[in-house]
């Protein structure tokens, strides 16, 4: 188990290397010149201009440039924005917000998705069956700015219930509906995971020895079927916590959230590769921790997975 | 066994042993299908009494395991009875509340499924299990139910049962998940235990020890047992009473012996007359009394001639050693499936590979195939060594050794015609043209006694034999000179199996094949084998003619296996 933790986060390295380089030469090979662009139509005196590309070690080869990067992470020193802001503190202002709505968009699917699946698949071909897969295919099928406009306009602005933007009031009341907007699709996808597997497992052989038993049926459920059923539900939505936080750029700014997808579309905007690759760079490590998370919550739920 | 079991609830007393504890009549069980109602179960009859024995025989959709389902209401998907009455123990099952039923279960009426692998939850352990059984049924909770369990389990045959009792269905091996199975279905002192295949998917010589173990238990405790299965031989050895069921009907029943002796229905004529167990029997006891036996025996069976046979094949100390990844760098472990075996197997005869699962013969025909390539050793093909051959020669190779594989369900492509399957290996040889290859394959379906209309069938439209059959012809058609079939028969009803067993006989009279029969069952090596090798964790433990190895086992192990055919009771 230990050895297996071990080889997991040592893997890491290479994907951490190869995501950073990759994101780097991609910023780099961005078309228009970014300190060009800081002047705006005046342009910038050359001697200042100079003075920047000198600052962000712009006039260095590529490669230079990468290297000089990368020590500065390894000493936890990621750099600045043009406007001077060190891009650590912008980190730390975006992520909380981001992870606080990608959590509960994924209790939100999590919860609802299992829940609703559950009952689907215990009556699969029912009138419930049959609506939720109605809807869930409808969900699916939507684009989510879609779903986001529409509910920011019909929830917030008509029927006033929730806040229909968060802007720089970031609380559970205001990531409410951006959270169930983010959360929609992957929702979907969970209830319809959920309940074929629940269906499956359903008539599995160790379900009808288990009523065999003697059991009653909501022991039979609950300790045979839905455990079982679990298993690939929690592999989705531990893959999907890394898409929901990377995924939210479009959700952040239908509802102009002050989180990582914002800040990171404004910087590839103004072509800020410093603060491009650390955000994207975290994303990644993100999104590593989080299948390692998941590997392990596997493990738990099957005791026939051997980390080997 | 020095431990006293618990009585059972019930004991057999004088008053109770003429009252059927169950007794079914006139049952219909129909599936609801697209095409509308489906019987599975047409007019049922059927009583057990308490304490007493009796066996439902019949194959694979015969209604067999649909009747003992519907006893205890768990008739898979849309089966529903349609008529008739099961009377267990005063109860009426068919009009019973969920309620009543689930009391029933477990309590009262305890089952003993087919597949060991299957049945039990894999994130569980073995212990919750068990333990479930008893908390259900309200026989004991805590601390006492741990200890119960490990009772239980020691009952049902499990060495070391408190520590296994902590274990995970998939640290069991199969014998032993079936015991832990047993162990649940007597949890709660049931009148009646249904043993659906107890047996079925396990090694012979397992399935042995299981079974006298399982009879051991049911007769010390007075347990009523019905026991179901496609084996008669078994049936007969099991039971005291058998009903032979047939499309849905029970075409036969009574006592064991007599239906044994006199097959009245002739289904039942067919089903004695093909048993491979008893026919198996049949031949040993034939020879015995000096008599020549009518029964289907291979055709250079010791008649002398194939001494002088060219050796077609010459194995040499064939080795094969595969590397296990370890949990941590340095923990890799090597398992050596195939263990220094030599054989030769001689131009038209039939060489089986016998041994149990995990004994390395899949293995050897693996590298017979040249589909895995030996650590050591070689392999001589008509004195030609198969590990020099370059990637041109190998592809001619192929064309002359050819497989039959076990399952018929999972080695034909479901989305090919039988046309196209046996067409392909003639298209990847490119023999013959468009025309003649047709020609060829309509040939292939004549001499294995398809229909020509075949041709422009799928897989899932065809039974497990026909299938086979297919499975059979695609291998001829490249007109090979060994064919290794790889537990061939072994997933067949007996009927089917019997009647493959015959084509592959005809074939190789006809075309002077040569066979590599691997197989678990000995009953099926007696009756096409003319060498056996036996084989045990990757070696060849005993090696003769078939006739010796029936006659004067010279190895334990053989005589253990021999022992396992069912029917050694049996007389004729």
């Amino acid at each position: 188990m230990a050895w297996y933790i071990g080889r997991r986060v040592l893997q890491m390295i290479p994907v951490f290397l190869g995501a950073t380089l990759l994101i780097y030469a991609m910023v780099f090979l961005l078309p228009g010149d970014p300190v060009a662009a800081l002047g705006g139509d005046r342009g910038l005196n050359p001697a200042v201009a100079e003075q920047i590309r000198a600052e962000f070690n712009l006039d260095k080869p590529f490669f230079v440039q990468y290297l000089l990067y990368l020590k500065g992470i390894l000493t936890l020193d990621f750099g600045t924005t043009f406007s001077g802001r060190a891009v650590i503190d912008v980190m730390g202002e975006a992520f909380p917000v981001t992870i606080q709505l990608a959590v509960m968009a994924l209790i939100f699917e999590g919860v609802l998705g299992i829940g609703f699946g559950l009952i689907a698949g215990l009556r699969k071909g029912g009138v419930f069956d049959a609506t939720l897969l109605l809807v869930s295919l409808f969900v699916i099928a939507m684009p989510t700015f879609v779903i986001g406009f529409v509910m920011q306009y019909v929830v917030g602005v008509k029927l006033q219930w929730l806040p229909p933007t968060v802007g720089g009031d970031v609380s559970f009341q205001t990531l409410l509906m951006p959270a169930i907007v983010l959360g929609a699709v992957s929702f979907a996808y969970v209830l319809r995971l959920t309940r074929t597997s629940v269906a499956e497992n359903l008539s599995a052989d160790f379900v009808r020895t288990a009523t065999a038993k003697g059991l009653t049926r909501s022991r039979v459920v609950n300790v045979h079927v839905l455990r079982n059923s679990l298993i690939p539900v929690i592999t989705f939505l531990g893959a999907d916590l890394g898409g929901l936080m990377a995924g939210a750029i479009v959700t952040e700014g239908i509802f102009n959230i002050p989180g990582v997808g914002n800040t990171l579309y404004k910087a590839i905007q103004q072509g800020q590769a410093p603060t491009v690759v650390s955000l994207v760079t975290v994303l990644v490590i993100v999104y590593i921790f989080a299948n390692l998370f998941v590997d392990l919550l596997y493990a738990a739920l099957d005791p026939r997975i051997r980390y080997a | 066994m020095s431990q006293t079991l618990p009585t059972a609830p019930v004991v057999v007393a004088d008053s109770n042993v003429h009252v059927p504890l169950l007794a079914i009549r006139d049952l219909e069980v129909s599936f609801t299908t697209a095409t509308g109602l489906v019987s599975a179960v047409r007019g049922v009859d059927l009583t057990v009494y308490p304490g007493q024995t009796v066996a439902i025989v019949g194959e694979s959709g015969s209604g067999k395991s649909t009747t003992a389902h519907a006893i205890i209401d768990l008739l898979p998907g849309t089966g529903k009875v349609t008529a008739g009455s099961i009377m267990f123990d005063g109860t009426e099952i068919t009009t019973a509340t969920e309620k009543e039923i689930i009391a029933l279960r477990g309590r009262a009426i305890g089952l003993v499924p087919q597949d060991p692998m299957s049945n039990l939850n894999p994130v569980w352990k073995i212990g919750y299990q068990v333990k479930e059984a008893l908390k259900a049924n309200g026989i004991a909770k805590g601390s006492a139910a741990n200890a119960r369990v490990t009772e239980l389990l020691e009952e049902a045959g499990l060495p070391d049962a408190a520590r296994r009792a902590k274990q995970y269905p998939h640290e069991f091996s199969g014998g032993m998940r079936q015991r832990a199975l047993i162990a649940i279905a007597l949890a709660a002192r049931p009148k009646l235990l249904i043993a659906d295949e107890p047996t079925s998917a396990l090694d012979v010589t397992v399935q042995r020890q299981i079974l006298d173990h399982l009879q051991h238990l049911t007769e010390e405790l007075g347990t009523a047992v019905l026991f179901i299965t496609h084996d008669l031989g078994l049936a007969a050895e099991r039971a005291e009473h058998l009903v032979v069921m047939y499309r849905g009907k029970v075409v036969e029943s009574g006592p064991a012996a007599q239906i044994l002796s006199a097959p009245r229905h002739p289904y039942t004529q067919r089903l004695v007359a093909s048993a491979p167990s008893l026919a198996s029997r049949r031949i040993q006891s034939a020879k015995a009394l000096g008599v020549t036996a009518t029964e289907l025996l291979a055709p250079t069976g010791g008649d002398g001639v194939s001494e002088t046979r060219p050796d077609i094949v010459v194995v040499d100390n064939l080795t094969k050693v595969f590397h296990l990844r370890g949990g941590r760098p340095g923990a890799a472990k090597t398992f050596k499936a195939v263990d220094d075996v030599s054989f030769t197997i001689k131009r038209g005869t039939t060489m089986a590979l016998v041994g149990e699962s995990g004994s390395g013969k899949s293995t050897v025909a693996n590298i017979m195939l040249n589909l895995i390539d030996p650590t050591e050793g070689k392999i001589n093909f008509e004195g030609t060594d198969l590990s020099t051959l370059n990637k041109k020669q190998l592809f001619a190779f192929r064309r002359r050794v050819q497989p039959i594989f076990q399952d018929p369900y999972g080695s034909l492509d479901p989305m090919y015609s039988i046309y196209r399957t046996i067409e392909e290996p003639l298209r990847t040889h490119r023999v013959g043209d468009r025309k003649s290859r047709l020609q060829k394959v309509r040939d292939l379906l004549d001499m294995v006694s398809l229909p020509q209309s075949t041709m422009r069938r799928f897989p899932n439209e065809l039974s497990g034999g026909q299938r086979q059959r297919v499975a059979i012809a695609r291998a001829l058609a490249l007109e090979p000179d060994v064919i290794v079939c790889d537990e061939a028969v072994s997933a067949l009803d007996v009927l089917v199996q019997a009647q493959i067993l015959t084509l592959l006989n005809d074939l190789q009279a006809e075309l002077g094949l040569t066979y590599l029969f691997i197989t678990h069952d000995l009953a099926v090596v007696r009756q096409v084998a003319d060498q056996v090798c036996v084989m045990k964790t990757g070696k060849i433990v005993e090696s003769a003619t078939t006739d010796e190895v029936f006659d004067n086992p010279r190895e334990e192990y053989t005589r253990e296996l021999l022992a396992a055919i069912p029917g050694a009771k049996l007389t004729f």
